[in-house]
């Protein structure tokens, strides 16, 4: 073939068309590609989304000090993350971790530690009993664990945290107060929902979204309820004494609520109607508030 | 279309740009296909004269560029005829074409293109050999052996399944 003029500028791609082409792989493909040269065994990690499926894997060491990592995604890890050496992500913006094992349980912490500029945190189904979350700068925080199983727990540690999803987890508090909180979807054990709205003083959306399983009233009503609460939804709505009493005091304390939204789930006629016309009947604190059933 | 790959001397006409390869040869380009690259847009705006000189882009790539452009400005064409061109325009290129043409499209910032070429490259890679992307990057291997073997060692779940390999 016939040498082009600009061959010899070709023989080094610029890094950043490398990393175009790169974030086109499958992360273990182009991390492969380390093994290529000294300057390759950096450039895969300038891909700023990575997506890793673990099974049976240790990370690689230089994926904790990666410099331009933006969303880390980690799938199904048996090992997972290292607990000694250094952890500094200085760009990672988003986290999500689903079915991690650590090597032990300053692991998580550690890697927290390490994200200056973390806003958004996923943890779905993951194997500690206990999890401590603090970071003063995530904003968005999912915890979901295994179905019905409440031996799992979190510490939650989070001052800017404005939307909190808590699913089959208990809540095991907080050393501050949520002041920035404005959004809480909830599938948790009453007693849980109660100690969270106390700490949440501007909270104005409220979502639960399992069946709850029983309900005691607090002594005090939550500041929230007086100033701030504005929307209540219902996910599911079994029509059983404890739930219609919730509802109840719902409904009687929220001072500026604007909806609440309930979806019954049997779709017996008779039952729904009684349903509708019992929570209808209920006093409500705020008059501007309006009721949907679906 | 206005377009033409003819060479010799040309003189612009109202709406039509020539652009010069670094080979020298000169394009007779719509504008309309011209400003689908950012850069050119941006050169158009700023001069008056209508001869735009790529002193870094060779004759063979630019017409591709080109070829690309005026398909692309074509408002006869559907968005379903573009997208099927776009596969034939990449398809069956070899590695060293593509890597000239992911090269032109960054720098003309014809994002689109550039999207597509790279996106080749990296179906091409996907399951080659480690010696054959050094071979075609023109990379040189600055490992020892040790190093080579270390790296094997610590990012053995890259390997796992035999990922690079050869056609």
């Amino acid at each position: 073939m016939e040498k082009r003029s600009s061959m010899d500028r070709l023989s080094a791609l610029p890094d950043d068309i490398i990393c175009h082409i790169l974030s086109f792989l499958p992360t273990k493909i182009s991390a492969a590609t380390s093994i290529l040269s000294r300057r390759w065994g950096f450039l895969w990690i300038c891909v700023k989304k990575l997506d890793l499926w673990l099974e049976h894997a240790t990370l690689p060491r230089c994926l904790f000090t990666c410099k331009t990592l933006v969303d880390l995604t980690l799938y199904d890890g048996c090992v997972g993350m290292p607990s000694s050496g250094p952890v500094f992500l200085p760009s990672l913006k988003k986290l999500h971790v689903c079915r991690v094992k650590y090597q032990d349980v300053e692991a998580f912490p550690q890697l927290l530690s390490g994200c200056p500029v973390l806003e958004e945190l996923i943890i779905r189904y993951n194997y500690l009993d206990c999890f401590n979350i603090s970071s003063p700068t995530i904003k968005r925080l999912t915890v979901q664990c295994e179905r019905n199983n409440f031996d799992s727990s979190v510490k939650i540690n989070a001052p800017e945290l404005r939307h909190l999803q808590l699913r089959d987890i208990a809540f095991a508090g907080s050393i501050v107060k949520f002041d920035n909180l404005t959004k809480l979807e909830l599938g948790v054990e009453f007693c849980f929902l109660m100690k969270l709205l106390e700490i949440a003083d501007n909270l104005e959306v409220l979502i639960l979204i399992v069946k709850p399983h029983n309900w005691m009233e607090p002594k005090q009503v939550p500041t929230c309820l007086l100033l701030h609460l504005r929307t209540i939804k219902i996910d599911q709505f079994w029509f059983e004494g404890h739930e219609f009493n919730m509802v109840r005091y719902l409904l009687k304390n929220a001072q500026v609520l604007e909806r609440m939204g309930i979806h019954l789930m049997y779709s017996d006629l008779k039952a729904k109607s009684y349903a509708v016309k019992r929570i209808s009947s209920f006093k409500r604190r705020s008059e501007a508030c309006e009721l949907a059933f679906h | 279309m206005v377009t033409t790959d003819e060479k010799g001397p040309l003189t612009a006409k109202k709406k039509s740009v020539i652009i010069r390869s670094c080979d020298g040869d000169e394009f007779l380009v719509s504008e309309s296909a011209a400003v689908l690259s950012t850069s050119l847009k941006k050169i158009l705006e700023e001069k008056e004269d209508r001869l735009i000189h790529l002193s870094d882009i060779d004759n063979k790539t630019l017409a591709m560029v080109i070829a690309y452009l005026s398909t692309h400005a074509d408002d006869g064409l559907s968005d379903d005829l573009k997208r099927s061109f776009d596969q034939e325009f990449v398809s069956g290129k070899e590695f060293d074409v593509l890597k000239y043409l992911v090269l032109a499209t960054d720098t003309l910032q014809v994002t689109c293109l550039c999207y597509t070429v790279a996106k080749k490259m990296a179906d091409i890679m996907k399951n080659k050999l480690v010696e054959w992307v050094r071979r075609e990057f023109d990379i040189q291997n600055d490992y020892t052996p040790e190093a080579e073997a270390e790296i094997r060692r610590l990012d053995a779940w890259a390997w796992d399944d035999r990922q690079l390999e050869d056609d």
